[in-house]
């Protein structure tokens, strides 16, 4: 009865699609030519994922971002 | 003086056997404005991810170069006017490979 009543309203889907954090190393040296590395932070279909399905701290996704986005006009990535 | 990166898409009409001509013509527009190359890394044809301009692939080299910021708009315009180049991208290069941080004096 209790349980009943702690789980009502709780009806938003829990995302826990916890992607692997880049090293640090390569976060200072986050860079359009890393295609590896951006294509895990991208859905299949390009675009990049959200924070919430990161999980990555803020720094890395803008930088993630940026680059993500500049290796698009090269053509590295979708 | 700042280090940056240039990646370059070369155009279709360059041939791959006159990359070192290009290489060369590329250097010279940066040492025109007053840069100097650091490197040049070919990276050779690879596919594009998506079509660009209806091409499906493309060749890259990669230029690490020092430049006065205050040049770079210069520079830019002359590789706008160069017909070898599909695209360039510059971006700024905060930890130049082969540059290592000078160490603190002990």
């Amino acid at each position: 009865m209790a349980d009943r009543k702690k789980n009502r309203g709780s009806k938003r889907k829990s995302v826990k699609v916890r992607r692997p954090l880049v090293q640090p190393e390569a976060i200072a040296r986050l860079n359009l030519r890393d295609v590896e590395t951006l294509k895990q932070f991208t859905t299949d279909l390009g675009k990049i994922m959200p924070r919430r399905l990161t999980g990555v701290p803020p720094k890395l996704q803008r930088q993630l971002a940026r680059a993500i986005k500049r290796a698009r006009v090269m053509g590295l990535v979708r | 003086m700042k280090s940056y990166e240039a990646l370059f898409i070369l155009a279709e009409t360059v041939r791959e056997d006159q990359m070192d001509a290009f290489n060369e013509r590329i250097r010279t527009e940066i040492n025109k404005v007053g840069g100097t190359v650091r490197q040049i890394v070919p990276m050779g044809r690879r596919p594009f991810a998506i079509p660009l301009k209806k091409r499906e692939s493309g060749v890259y080299v990669r230029f690490d170069f020092d430049l006065d910021p205050v040049q770079m708009a210069a520079l830019q315009e002359r590789l706008k006017m160069n017909e070898d180049i599909f695209r360039v991208q510059i971006i700024r290069d905060d930890q130049p490979t082969g540059v290592k941080s000078p160490a603190p004096s002990a």
